[in-house]
């Protein structure tokens, strides 16, 4: 089930937060969320919810485990040392990525093996299970936690339920680690500001999504899956520039907006995740991107995988391979196809010269730092190759798009297809630039200023007033959209 | 002092002159007030939404999983299988009775044309709205095979019995409309396609395309701007000109005076800005304006007994003038611009009717074969034969087909399903 789709705004959620606020007591109302969101899961994938009860059941076992041979006062377990920890640490990552590996990349390698080798192995033809990346991150995030005493384990299976399923993160994320919401699971105090603030982000996410994404989504899909050119190379080098700037854009709303109505849906029901992005497309640097996209999976990779592989800590070479193994699964883990692989190697590439430039040139990168607007161009040129990479079917697609949007073919400069384009969506293209611009936090600080000068209800009351009437404005187109029955892809639901 | 008090003494300590302005005022600190608008707004949209979806239409919903769960029983579908089936039809269901969904698309319809779209997109690809160069709305026509009945055309032909195919005007006028670049027409291909084939198999056709460019029609008013169907005065020419082409074919004089084909023996009745077609429907009218609608009655005197069977097998039968037996009033009168007024000529698409005329017991037999396009074109032309059968094969089995023909023994076979 989509947030944006008319079974959960008409039906799910108001049935889900009808029936939690009439309950009484934090156990009872948790055991509702848990019963919501396994309906909410097995609504799309009504198999697959087996799946990921046995992962919560995996995990839990794990997590008890890992609490048990954290324990100081049993003798027995003092004499057998580090190693049933750690075993039980390396049977729990090959459970989860057992379960990734065979549902998510047993037919990749079956098909590279039988490319490779001219094998003619049988390729298990498994789907996808929705959002079986986020389910195992977090199922992964419980047992590490505990195993590092920095949370403790729960001694109810239902609870390690609720966190691993709760619906609003649970089929795209953000990937929510456990020592960030362990306390209120039992220790959240529900409240209007919370619920009010949930709103004000769920519409905004609903309305990136469905306003702005889904729009974005009709221009790269029809260029890039070739509908419209017979001849790919006769596309102009506008109409390839756009459609890499419209997937650009397609998939940060997207997934933005899907992190925003996540996060939204959690603070309606008490729950504070942090935030995934933050205004990714202003990063004055690749790194700086990737401290502000997806915010969610960089620190899962950074604490779970960089750290622990010695960081920062064991000199520049070192901080190379750990990066290199750090941005090779990072590409894996959003797809099962070389594009994703070639991607986040892509990154590597880019994020190891940023580090070597820091490390060993630092006055040339302080240099190049202060030519305004410098940085920001040659990260989002890089960005919006990446995302082409990203987009492309194969490696072919991807070098060919690229070619296209650097004339390398002697395709003409501009065409009909590039000039339709922009003047039909002239209006949400200059909409989405200026909603990926930080604005309203300047405005919100600006506001704040005026706030404390001329008292609130000079400015605060009006503009609160006109921010609510345009957040319910924003509610009722997309409604409207989805009452058409719009164009409504989802990205993120396959990885 | 919290922060905003902090950042209040900074201010009016930067600007002197501002602490002297403001006086006390700036010195005045008010509770944050309580948000209640957008959140009570929010609760009250999706409530109202959940209640007029699901609240009052529980037993179509209940009866939805009832016909799923039978569907199951029969198709032997698993548990999950059938979980699958449910999820699809209880979505496709709540799509279809979504609250206020009139008002929202009206809505949705205002925001495209605001945003000045050419194009606006539909879950099911091929009901996408595109605006043409003369602001008509339309549907894309993608490549197909040709008509079952065109590919075995054989079945008919076995009969014995004179064929004709009558091949309506497309929307997509070649020459005259033009789509956005990004999109393409493949009407003209699909006709011709199938009028290869009916080449092959030698049964005539007459393409009222290419009538409509010799009389010199008028472009402009052939279609309604907004439905996928000719217009009504459009359906009343394209018969004048299948009368002319059976006599020329086959020899049957069946309007030898021409009277019956005139407009001016037919009463106009005007109902202006009064409908919003099929693809009108699909954006609202504030994208889409509406059209006028003209409903042809005949001035001449008129006696049929109609016979239509329903959907259910049920037949309904009509005894007395056209407007008795032909025209659905309420399809008129209904105020809302929604209700489909093209459907007023029978009132729907039925798998069979026939309309006898009693007043020309001695003309001919006609079967048409035919779609919505026929609706019009089968109401006029029942003035000027005995007997007209008319088959629906979107509701008719073709595997019938023969046997039905058989059984009403047509002097001709018009097809004009497209």
């Amino acid at each position: 089930m989509l947030f944006s789709s008319v079974e959960f705004l008409c039906g799910f959620l108001p049935f889900t937060l009808m029936v939690y606020y009439l309950l009484p007591g934090r156990r009872l109302r948790n055991r509702f969320l848990l019963l919501a969101s396994l309906f909410f899961y097995a609504w799309g994938e009504p198999l697959y919810v087996l799946l990921m009860l046995a992962c919560i059941a995996g995990n839990y076992t794990f997590g008890l485990l890992a609490a048990l041979f954290r324990r100081q006062d049993v003798k027995w377990l003092e004499k057998l040392g580090p190693w049933p920890a750690r075993l039980n640490i390396v049977l729990m990552l090959a459970f989860n990525l057992g379960l990734l590996g065979v549902y998510k990349y047993a037919g990749f390698v079956v098909s590279n093996l039988n490319q490779s080798f001219g094998l003619q192995l049988e390729d298990p033809g498994l789907v996808l299970p929705i959002g079986i990346s986020f389910f195992t991150f977090q199922g992964m995030s419980y047992v590490l936690d505990v195993f590092r005493g920095q949370a403790q384990a729960r001694r109810n299976v239902l609870d390690v339920g609720l966190y691993v399923a709760f619906f609003p993160q649970l089929i795209a994320g953000p990937i929510v680690r456990y020592n960030t919401i362990a306390k209120e699971i039992d220790g959240r105090r529900e409240n209007w500001r919370d619920f009010a603030a949930g709103v004000d982000l769920f519409i905004i996410g609903l309305g990136k999504k469905v306003l702005l994404a889904n729009n974005f989504a009709l221009i790269a899909e029809k260029i890039f899956d070739g509908a419209t050119y017979d001849n790919p190379l006769e596309m102009a080098v506008a109409a390839a520039w756009i459609a890499a700037v419209a997937y650009t854009l397609q998939i940060y709303f997207d997934f933005s907006g899907y992190s925003d109505m996540a996060l939204g849906l959690g603070r309606m029901f008490g729950f504070h995740f942090l935030p995934n992005f933050n205004y990714p497309y202003v990063a004055r640097s690749v790194t700086d991107f990737w401290r502000r996209w997806h915010m969610s999976l960089s620190s899962w990779f950074r604490d779970y995988v960089y750290i622990p592989l010695g960081g920062n800590r064991l000199g520049l070479p070192r901080q190379i391979v750990n990066l290199f193994a750090v941005w090779l699964l990072t590409g894996l883990w959003h797809g099962a196809n070389w594009t994703f692989v070639v991607w986040g190697l892509y990154y590597f590439c880019f994020l190891a010269v940023e580090k070597i430039c820091r490390e060993k040139l630092p006055k040339l990168a302080g240099l190049l730092g202060k030519i305004p607007l410098l940085g920001n161009l040659v990260t989002m040129l890089v960005v919006i190759i990446g995302w082409v990479i990203f987009r492309s079917a194969d490696l072919s697609q991807a070098v060919q798009h690229i070619g296209l949007m650097f004339g390398v073919y002697g395709n003409p400069l501009t065409d009909e297809i590039f000039t339709f384009q922009m003047l039909e969506n002239r209006v949400q293209l200059a909409v989405a630039c200026v909603a990926c611009l930080p604005l309203l936090p300047l405005l919100k600080r600006g506001l704040h200023r005026l706030h404390v000068v001329l008292g609130r209800g000079w400015v605060g009351v009006p503009l609160g007033v006109l921010r609510d009437c345009c957040l319910l404005l924003m509610l009722l187109l997309a409604l409207a959209a989805l009452a058409k029955g719009s164009y409504n892809p989802f990205i993120y639901f396959n990885f | 002092m919290d922060k905003t008090n902090a950042d209040k003494q900074k201010l009016l300590e930067k600007y002197p002159a501002l602490q002297a302005w403001l006086g006390q005022r700036g010195q005045k600190r008010r509770p944050q007030p309580r948000r209640w608008f957008l959140p009570a707004a929010f609760l009250l949209v999706i409530f109202a939404m959940c209640v007029n979806t699901y609240g009052i239409n529980i037993v179509e919903f209940y009866n939805e999983i009832g016909k799923v769960a039978d569907g199951a029983e029969e198709k032997e579908l698993t548990w999950y299988e059938a979980s699958e089936a449910l999820v699809e039809h209880w979505t496709d269901k709540t799509v279809e009775e979504m609250a206020f969904k009139d008002l929202l698309v009206e809505l949705h319809g205002l925001e495209m044309r605001l945003l000045d779209r050419h194009f606006v997109r539909d879950a099911d690809y091929s009901y996408s709205i595109v605006k043409d160069n003369h602001d008509w709305l339309q549907f894309i026509t993608f490549e197909a095979q040709p008509r079952e009945i065109v590919r075995r055309i054989e079945i008919l032909q076995d009969l014995d019995i004179p064929i004709l195919y009558v091949q309506p005007p497309t929307k997509h006028i070649e020459g005259y409309t033009e789509f956005p670049v990004t999109l393409n027409d493949h009407s003209d291909e699909n006709v011709a396609a199938n009028f290869a084939l009916l080449d092959e198999a030698g049964v005539p056709y007459l393409d009222l395309r290419q009538a409509a460019e010799e009389d010199g029609l008028d472009k402009e008013r052939m279609f309604y701007r907004t439905d996928h169907h000719w217009r009504v005065e459009t359906a009343l020419w394209a018969v004048g000109r299948t009368v002319q082409e059976i006599e020329e074919l086959f020899g049957w004089q069946l309007d030898p005076d021409g009277d019956f084909c005139d407009p001016a023996n037919w009463r106009k009745t005007d109902y202006g800005q009064n409908f919003l077609g099929s693809q009108g429907r699909r954006v609202g009218p504030y994208y889409a304006g509406l059209d006028d609608f003209t409903l042809l009655t005949p001035l001449f005197d008129t006696k049929f007994q109609t016979e239509l069977k329903q959907h259910t097998g049920e037949l309904k039968v009509f005894y007395g003038d056209f407007v008795t037996t032909i025209i659905d009033k309420t399809l008129l009168t209904e105020p809302s611009v929604y209700t489909n007024r093209y459907g007023a000529y029978w009132g729907a698409d039925y798998p069979t009717l026939l309309a006898d005329n009693l007043n020309n017991s001695r003309g001919k037999t006609v079967l048409l074969i035919k779609d919505s396009y026929g609706l019009p074109y089968g109401a006029f032309l029942a003035t000027m034969v005995d007997k007209l059968y008319m088959v629906d094969l979107r509701y008719y089995n073709i595997e019938n087909l023969s046997d039905y023909v058989e059984s009403v023994k047509p002097d001709l076979i018009l097809i004009m399903y497209c």
